[in-house]
């Protein structure tokens, strides 16, 4: 009883120790909310030249379920190997199947106990305050990427795009493409999911103020699927014979692709949509997508940690909480620049 | 009190009400004809509903839940359920890609990828008859597995992101994709499977014997029907199904994607109850799961079509399901 007493208060005293330590080699980091759109040295930030003087270990918290995940796990890797000969380990971990808490909460968890020095995640949705902060407190720096909740929390930073202004960058190109008039439909992957719907919002505001006489004909979720967004791309040309464009919000644009090249409409039908998956690119390529909105998943991969790796080393935190990733328009001329066939 | 009536105005006109009267008295008409109201009335509605391209754009989109809903029909009649019918599409769909993207020939791989179907539908019948596990509960595990599987197989075993797998075989892709004339080939699919389904469920032994085991199973048992062997034939039969829906889904965009098919398994059951299928089992058509699946594939075109609030067409969805049982059991307790 009385060992078990002397263990736990010793213990006690090693954490306080361990955590007074830590505290002060670490500055703080950048306010919660600050800003910088697309930093300098985005996708390509150096590790500073001083290895750590003991062995790190930082665990970047994943998702393989699509084929937007491949540039973003390779990204990881690449930072990996930039770290090895500074003494530091980059562990990619696939943490589940979805960007909710009940995948994300856990697998922080997990990288805590497993004694990792820092950790980058996908904090989704507001369920995961409580585990960034828990970390946080334990001494282990916690950034975010790819996609964050907007509850204030402790992370360090945050290296992903802002959704909505992505959405709005779809509309204002929309609007010069078709010279502010016509007529527009809608296909979004789910309207449950907060970052699909930042992009319509951002989409729909955009058109609103700058190409007012812009027409919504119509609005469909396609669940992230080509199949049905090809049925509901048919079913708006059908609708509307004088359709001038296609704004696709998340997964399965290829399919509307698809739909409107078999019409005939390619070229009269624009289509404007996001990120570098294969078949996407593929109709990029031959031009009846007009052009897909990326948000550098190679900085959101490898960036995260190369900065956590400088902060805990070197005290180096980044200038802004909130680091966006560029939301570049990659069309038929610049697509080489983004992109190269994964099979 | 109307069955009195409607069989005193058969009696008085003779045979033309006679027929009439009969008709109404054939299950798939009620929803026939609900079918045939709402097409009028997008007809109406708007000028480009009644297009042969925007039919054919229809019934294209309802080809793949028209097909799993034969086998699920035959499942439903036995008193069974299936689940896992969306996940079966994915990995018989993704096997297939999976298969030929490796190098092995077009049609050898859509053969694995039926038979890849067809083990998981005898899989399914085999535990829920010889390990007595309910079809729920079966179905719901294969819905795991099938899925987890699909993920499996886009990957490959070197770990690398689940990726969408190009299927770039033209032949094969024609199953999905491919049009006779302005007629898109997965409706002929379609309909020649429906037609040879609901033949073979009223003109065979077999056939009839699934009703027989979902009406009385024990009646059925005593009287010399194999019923586990029926049960196992009408889930193995599913899973062929969905295999082919697979095939013809990652065709249709030369693609076997992962999230294939997710969720389909509700919008089948769906069509299979609004065609009036009990899901006490015992009876059911075929035919009425079609026009079930037309009616949804109706009302989802219509949405697009009359520039509705789309929230609308999930909520009036769920009342048509609602609505077709409540007229079937409102019809069925007259008949008593």
């Amino acid at each position: 009883m009385k060992a078990l007493r002397i263990l736990v208060l010793l213990s006690v005293a090693l954490a306080a120790a361990g955590a007074a330590w830590a505290a002060p080699a670490l500055p703080p980091g950048p306010a919660f909310d600050s800003v910088q759109v697309a930093p300098p040295d985005e996708g390509a930030v150096k590790p500073i030249a001083k290895a750590s003087a003991k062995p790190l270990r930082i665990a970047v918290l994943g998702l393989e379920n699509n084929p937007f995940w491949i540039p973003v796990k390779n990204a990881t890797l690449k930072a990996a190997e930039e770290l090895k000969p500074l003494n530091c380990t980059v562990d990619w971990i696939n943490a589940g199947a979805q960007h909710t808490t009940d995948v994300f909460g856990q697998a922080v968890e997990a990288a805590v106990a497993q004694g990792y020095d820092a950790i980058a995640t996908i904090a989704g949705d507001s369920g995961m305050v409580n585990y960034i902060n828990k970390a946080v407190e334990a001494g282990i720096p916690v950034a975010t990427f790819n996609s964050e909740t907007a509850s204030p929390n402790k992370r360090l930073f945050f290296v992903g795009a802002d959704l909505y202004l992505q959405g709005k960058t779809a509309g204002e190109t929309m609007a010069k493409l078709l010279n502010k008039k016509g007529k527009v439909a809608i296909i979004t992957g789910l309207f449950a999911v907060e970052s699909h719907e930042l992009r319509r919002k951002g989409f729909e505001d955009a058109l609103a103020k700058n190409a007012p006489a812009i027409k919504i004909v119509g609005r469909v979720e396609d669940n992230d699927k080509g199949d049905i967004a090809y049925g509901q791309a048919q079913d708006f040309m059908n609708a509307n014979p004088d359709l001038n464009a296609i704004f696709v919000t998340a997964g399965g644009n290829f399919g509307a692709a698809k739909a409107v090249q078999e019409a005939g409409k390619a070229g009269k039908i624009h289509i404007v949509c996001y990120d570098f998956v294969d078949e996407t690119m593929s109709y990029v390529k031959s031009g009846v997508i007009d052009g897909t909105i990326g948000q550098d998943p190679v900085a959101q991969g490898h960036d995260p940690a190369i900065r956590l790796y400088n902060y805990l080393v070197g005290g180096v935190a980044p200038q802004a909480g909130k680091l966006l990733t560029r939301s570049d328009f990659v069309t038929k001329a610049n697509m080489d620049k983004f992109w190269a066939p994964s099979n | 009190m109307g069955s009195q009536r409607e069989r005193g105005v058969a009696q008085e006109s003779g045979g033309l009400g006679r027929i009439v009267g009969r008709a109404f008295q054939v299950r798939e008409m009620g929803v026939f004809v609900a079918l045939l109201v709402l097409c009028a009335l997008m007809s109406l509605a708007s000028p480009y509903f009644l297009r042969p391209l925007n039919l054919f754009n229809i019934t294209r989109g309802m080809s793949n839940i028209g097909i799993m809903s034969i086998g699920i029909t035959m499942v439903i009649i036995t008193g069974g359920i299936d689940l896992s019918v969306g996940s079966l599409l994915a990995v018989s769909g993704m096997f297939t890609a999976r298969l030929m993207f490796s190098g092995v020939s077009p049609w050898t791989s859509v053969a694995c990828g039926l038979a890849l179907g067809l083990c998981f539908g005898f899989l399914n019948g085999i535990i829920i008859t010889k390990v007595k596990v309910t079809p729920f509960i079966t179905t719901l595990g294969m819905l795991s597995i099938g899925r987890g599987l699909s993920y499996l197989f886009a990957t490959g075993l070197h770990g690398a992101v689940a990726s969408n797998i190009p299927m770039r075989d033209p032949d094969v892709n024609f199953l999905g994709g491919g049009y006779i004339g302005p007629v898109p080939f997965p409706v002929i699919e379609m309909l020649a499977l429906v037609l040879a389904f609901s033949w073979f469920l009223r003109n065979t032994v077999l056939g009839r014997q699934i009703y027989a085991v979902g009406s009385n199973e024990d009646a059925a048992r005593l009287s010399g029907v194999n019923v586990d062997r029926v049960k196992i034939f009408c889930y193995a039969t599913t899973g062929i199904l969905c295999g082919l829906a697979g095939i013809m889904s990652g065709g249709l965009l030369s693609t076997a994607a992962t999230n294939a098919g997710e969720g389909n398994e509700l919008d089948v059951i769906a069509a299979v109850v609004i065609g009036g299928t009990s899901l006490a089992g015992g009876e059911g058509s075929i035919i009425g799961a079609v026009i079930g699946a037309a009616i949804m594939a109706v009302i989802r075109n219509a949405f697009v079509m009359l520039h509705l609030p789309v929230f609308l067409q999930t909520v009036s969805i769920g009342v048509v399901i609602i609505l077709a049982v409540a007229f079937d059991s409102l019809r069925r307790g007259r008949r008593r």
